[in-house]
């Protein structure tokens, strides 16, 4: 069953010692780290997805991909038709067989590739408007109140509260126990990784 | 909270934990100095692209404002290869006076924030072959089962670049930019200086860096 944040803040705060939220205030500090927390890891880890239909132009190949999906953090995977394009590691391999590559135009989609997060190539370019599949690591939900519930697995919350730790030790100025804390963190975050290969 | 964050927003973060260390100023300017940071970064650059026309006979074009690093540059939608002033010099003494479609693009003077193409565009008043379709200008039409756009501009100078911004910063940036700031801020020496804070808040944004 998914996380609530009460329930992660009740485990945050008792490792804290700060039961009864004395040293945070939940409005306005805790829960608006959390839902920072939460996308920030997704954006790494790749667990949350979502997909939906992206409208291509007629003789265009670059896309900014927050005008159509202001949610989306990676692109994961685009098909086309059933079929599934191949995904360049580098968006300036293109240039490397082909300095004309963005005038090309062709029958059918064949590739994608991101520049940063913020740009999407397509190509070749269709002479006509149409439209593909795309799946994305999203940014999660802003969670707001205690009832809210994570997005991300129960198997990925653990980081959610060491990350938080960390940032509330930060707060607290608690240096000593940042320091110690800071390994768990950076091995089970590695860990997770991991998992996904 | 929505799905992207702002510099006021990150400045607001800011103030909770610096508590009342607070200089307005300066956080603003270190605010400044990591966003560029992250443009010169090859992990994650804020990234954009924009349309240019190009005027016959006229070599060099202005860095689209926000641009911190040209990533790439497109004439006629043919990508321009980077060169520099000597690598043309041994081309020939003459690479000024040359015209013809660009094929290579250069900065003479980095503090100008303008690049020359080389050759100069010839132009020459004919429909050229290729042309960006400026999709900032199209007029959205959405009907019941298809989308048409209405009266495209025409442009032939394309870039891809990195750049800074105060607006629509991704909320899977902010973390790292907030520790990065507070790092920077109470490191260097003053009231605010606090160097244990420094280094754990340079620890945390060192590892949301590669987020």
């Amino acid at each position: 069953m998914a996380k609530t944040v009460s329930d992660v803040l009740s485990i945050l705060l008792t490792r804290l010692r700060a039961d009864g939220g004395v040293a945070y205030d939940n409005t306005t500090l805790l829960i608006p780290l959390l839902s920072r927390v939460q996308r920030t890891l997704n954006a790494r880890l790749r667990r949350v997805l979502a997909s939906g239909t992206f409208i291509t132009s007629a003789d265009t190949l670059i896309y900014t991909i927050r005008d159509q999906f202001p949610d989306a953090v990676d692109i994961i995977k685009i098909t086309s038709g059933g079929r599934t394009l191949h995904k360049m590691k580098n968006w300036r391999e293109y240039a490397d067989y082909d300095t004309d590559w963005f005038k090309r135009t062709g029958t059918r989609f064949e590739s994608y590739a991101q520049i940063g997060r913020d740009l999407l190539i397509i190509y070749p370019a269709l002479s006509t408007a149409d439209s593909v599949e795309i799946t994305y690591s999203k940014i999660t939900d802003e969670l707001t109140k205690t009832t809210d519930t994570f997005e991300l697995y129960d198997e990925d919350i653990d980081l959610v509260i060491l990350l938080m730790e960390l940032i509330c030790l930060i707060h607290q100025r608690l240096f000593v126990e940042f320091k110690k804390k800071l390994p768990f963190f950076t091995k089970a975050l590695k860990n997770h990784l991991l998992v996904l290969r | 909270m929505a799905t992207f964050s702002n510099k006021t927003e990150i400045l607001n973060l800011i103030k909770t934990f610096m508590h009342s260390d607070f200089d307005e100023d300066s956080i603003s300017d270190i605010y400044s100095e990591v966003l560029q940071d992250i443009a010169q970064s090859s992990l994650h650059p804020l990234v954009d692209w924009s349309l240019s026309d190009v005027v016959t006979g006229q070599h060099t074009y202005p860095y689209p404002a926000s641009a911190i690093k040209i990533l790439a540059a497109f004439h006629k939608a043919k990508q321009l290869n980077f060169v520099d002033v000597k690598q043309l010099e041994a081309y020939s003494m003459d690479w000024r006076s040359s015209v013809g479609d660009a094929l290579a693009y250069l900065q003479e003077e980095q503090s100008a924030r303008e690049i020359r193409l080389f050759p100069s565009p010839a132009g020459g008043g004919t429909i050229q072959d290729f042309e960006f379709i400026d999709t900032t200008d199209f007029v959205w039409q959405n009907t019941t089962d298809f989308i048409w756009q209405q009266t495209p501009r025409l442009k032939e100078l394309a870039f891809f670049f990195s750049e800074t911004r105060d607006t629509k910063i991704p909320e899977w940036a902010v973390l790292f930019i907030l520790f990065e700031i507070l790092a920077r801020e109470t490191s260097h020496p003053g009231e605010q200086q606090d160097l244990a804070f420094a280094e754990a808040c340079q620890n945390l944004a060192n590892l949301l860096a590669t987020f």
